[in-house]
């Protein structure tokens, strides 16, 4: 009798879209896949992160964020996600540029729930290709499933320190957590607890 | 073989749609009403909205009508609808003691306070045809005017198991295979008031009345970890839609089955009753054989040949050797 | 594909949400794949909904689909290898009928592919996702028959004892007598059940182009297997595993002997003949076959 209401189609689209966009990136590590265009955010909201904050949170998840009040309180509102302290949350949102200690009191999951280890989401500079740029940044080669063999890339905006903690969580497989990069321009890089990094030298 | 004919997966979902209309009105006579199945199969209706797990009378008969009286198909189609209805607010705890009851019986104690009301119960008739009903035309209908219900999720998945399915384990645990021996505390059916918080204040609002059964069942005594030890009248609780009282009191002996610490037998084990009590779930899966297995069946071909040859294999050089 | 964005905003109109399970629905579905993904062959449980369709009949890849699909992707749907299979017509027909996207039987124009019981013939590539339906997604089912000693067994990677189901069945006849639902190493790490598919279908997983996901709707569990993944069957070093095997039999109707066969007997003479299960693959060879006999 009551036909369902519907959310609004555009949103709806906007979610499918950015949703297929982190699976490909999860699922092949190094292939750099396209957000779909923002939704709109208040100055000092970074816009990205709040997109996927949108796609992937609601009433059922707990979030972190590293600071970052005035996106904590966008979130809240658009999704009614719960804000938590770093170690009870399921996802947390940071800026990639500085040492984040909040990634290292992120849950890692127990051995019969390895699912219930955090997700990181982290905004960065630029994602790119050895073969555009040789110079600067993180250099990364990274392997693992998902990867035909190896796939090496440069991140800039990314602290190395926030690497090498997502490595340590990640050393007792199933164990860890899954983090995702994503740049102003909605570039998204995928690095499920599986991917082995290896990390060019200082 | 039409079944997975090259071209034919529509038509025949096409024909076969037709073939289910047809036989439920070949018959030609005058078509149902949702408001007679409403109202003369209440406790169909009731049934139906429990093992669906959403409280709408309506919406029951009309899934009742829609499947011809199969009861696992129309609680399928009540979870589906439900699945599409917006969850917007979760309702403050039902409190049982408000209940405007319909019937309240108590087997424990011949005088309970409050007192006993045998209401709309069959219990105490012969089960006689009454043929007249086969003539009944126009009943003047009394209405009686109502106005008037991690143990919460056993005891949410028993309130939307299927009566059959309780029946048969909380049945085994009274014939030995447990160690419940239920007395009947309380049994009540009637109607509670269901409130939920208004979002701006956070008062409690009454949004309507639902039609519950609720039976408290006194089992045999175990010791209490709070009681130092010492023996104590241990209880089983059951509570679904509508009138339903075989459910409530099956629901009420498994749960207390379920709490025996070192329960063995089926009907104690928890794991093993939540995992086959949903009627959506086992009556799905049980139909499902319906659907074509040639691929895995021509799989299991290929093993049964594989075993064969080598046992020939093996036998072949003795059969010479005579 | 502005034709499918006036289709969605039709579905809308007529009362559904896009792809009808409302949002919330979607990203529970969507958090837990995500998950899987991360954790190659594990179980991951989930918020299971209800559908329009009977549990059992593939309302878990129905879920992942409906979770996936957007206007810009492709659909097909197959049972046991046939596009015109009913239940495949019915759960094509929930999509299109709440998307209105494309929908094809052609494997290599699909971006999405939900199947039942069998993985295509045709190669799949790195634009396309299969989706499996998964009717019991516990490879441990019938070694160990309590939940919590499974889950257990799976937490500390203890598999010993369906090495010795394994072994119990070569000893008793001869051979490995599992036939479709092979349990599988994923990762090296989680034995998983990757759903009946034959034996024959086995060995696509293993280090695929295609990303592979699972959905138990009854059971209430997803998991995932990347692509370059190893998904290796259990065997023994002197029995190793082997796939269906069919004699001289070639396809009735493409004279395939490189796929999987299904016996198939004539409604009237009761003769045996064989049969591809992949129809779409079957039927683009017979075609193909025709124009080669018909050229000049």
């Amino acid at each position: 009798m009551n036909p369902a209401p519907c959310a609004r189609e555009d949103e709806v689209l906007d979610a499918q879209r950015g949703f297929r966009a982190m699976l490909t990136a999860l699922a092949r590590p190094g292939t750099v896949t396209r957000l779909p265009a923002p939704p709109p955010v208040a100055p000092g909201v970074d816009a990205r992160l709040a997109q996927i904050a949108q796609v992937l949170l609601d009433r059922e998840v707990t979030f972190a964020t590293c600071g970052a009040a005035a996106l904590a309180r966008h979130v809240i509102a658009v999704t009614g996600s719960r804000w938590v302290g770093a170690e009870s949350a399921d996802y947390i949102l940071g800026a990639g540029a500085a040492p984040l200690a909040e990634l290292a009191a992120l849950p890692i999951g127990t051995l019969e729930f390895p699912e219930s280890g955090a997700t990181a989401v982290l905004s960065v500079e630029r994602l790119r290709a050895p073969s555009e740029d040789a110079r600067g940044g993180l250099g990364l080669v990274l392997s693992g499933p998902g990867i035909a063999s190896e796939v090496g890339l440069r991140i800039d905006g990314l602290h190395r320190e926030n690497l090498e903690t997502f490595a340590r969580r990640n050393a007792e497989y199933p164990l860890g957590i899954d983090m995702f990069l994503v740049t102003r321009s909605g570039d998204v890089l995928g690095l499920p607890r599986t991917v082995r990094v290896g990390l060019e030298p200082v | 073989m039409g079944y997975v004919a090259a071209r034919g997966g529509v038509e025949a979902i096409e024909h076969a749609r037709h073939l289910v209309r047809f036989y439920r009105l070949r018959g030609g006579s005058p078509p149902l009403e949702v408001r007679q199945i409403q109202d003369q199969f209440r406790l169909a209706v009731d049934k139906a909205m429990g093992e669906g797990g959403l409280y709408s009378p309506f919406h029951a008969a009309l899934a009742l009508k829609q499947t011809e009286g199969d009861s696992a198909e129309a609680a399928l189609m009540l979870r589906a609808f439900a699945s599409t209805c917006p969850r917007t607010a979760a309702s403050c705890v039902v409190e049982p003691g408000e209940m405007h009851v319909l019937r309240r019986i108590s087997a424990a104690f011949q005088e309970v306070p409050g007192g006993q009301l045998l209401g709309p119960s069959r219990d105490y008739t012969q089960r006689l045809f009454d043929f007249a009903l086969a003539e009944e035309r126009d009943v003047e209908v009394h209405a009686f005017l109502t106005e008037v219900a991690p143990r919460s999720a056993r005891l949410q998945t028993l309130a939307r198991g299927e009566t059959g399915g309780l029946l048969a384990l909380a049945y085994s645990s009274m014939r030995g295979y447990g160690d419940v021996h239920p007395t009947i505390g309380d049994l009540r059916v009637g109607w509670v008031p269901l409130r939920i918080r208004h979002p701006r204040d956070g008062t409690p609002v009454l949004v309507g009345r639902v039609l519950v059964t609720e039976a408290e069942v006194l089992a045999r005594f175990g010791a209490a970890d709070g009681n130092g030890g010492a023996p104590v009248f241990t209880v089983g609780y059951g509570l679904c839609f509508g009138h339903n009282e075989l459910k409530a009191i099956c629901m009420a002996v498994l749960d207390r089955a379920m709490n025996e610490p070192e329960g063995r037998a089926p009907a104690e084990s928890e794991e093993f009753v939540l995992a086959h009590v949903d009627p959506v779930e086992a009556s799905g899966f049980a139909l499902h054989y319906k659907l074509p297995h040639y691929v895995t069946f021509q799989s299991e071909i290929d093993r049964v040949r594989a075993v064969q040859r080598r046992a020939a294999r093996r036998e072949g050089p003795r059969d010479a050797g005579r | 594909m502005r034709v499918a964005e006036l289709a969605a905003a039709g579905a809308a109109a007529r009362g559904y949400n896009f792809a009808y399970l409302d949002e919330q629905s979607k990203r529970e579905v969507r958090r837990r794949l995500l998950k899987a993904v991360a954790i190659p062959g594990h179980q991951v449980p989930f918020a299971s909904r209800e559908l329009p369709i009977a549990r059992g009949w593939g309302t878990g890849g129905l879920q992942v689909t409906l979770a996936l699909i957007g206007p810009d992707d492709t659909l097909k749907v197959i049972d046991q290898g046939s596009d015109d299979s009913v239940n495949a017509v019915n759960l094509r027909a929930l999509v299109t009928r709440t998307t209105g996207v494309w929908t094809t039987t052609d494997a290599r124009d699909a971006t999405i592919i939900q199947s039942r019981h069998r993985v295509p013939e045709t190669d799949l590539t790195d634009a396309q996702i299969l989706v499996l339906q998964v009717p019991d997604p516990e490879p441990l089912r019938h070694v160990e028959s309590g939940e919590t000693r499974r889950r257990r067994m799976h937490a500390e990677g203890d598999y010993g004892a369906m090495w010795v189901q394994l072994f119990e069945d070569v000893v008793r006849w001869g051979e490995v007598t599992a036939a479709s639902g092979y349990p599988v190493r994923v990762h090296g790490r989680y034995l998983m059940d990757p759903t009946p598919i034959p034996r024959w279908d086995v060995p696509k997983l293993h280090r695929a182009e295609t990303l592979y996901l699972f959905g138990a709707g009854r059971e209430k569990r997803l998991y995932a297997v990347p692509p370059h993944t190893a998904v290796e069957p259990l065997e023994f070093d002197d029995l190793p595993f082997a796939v269906e095997e069919f004699g001289d039999a070639r396809c009735r109707r493409c004279g395939s002997d490189a796929s999987f066969l299904n016996a198939s007997y004539d409604r009237e003479t009761g003769e045996r003949s064989y049969v591809c299960s992949d129809t779409d693959y079957c039927e683009r060879r017979a075609a193909a076959a025709l124009l080669d006999a018909e050229a000049p």
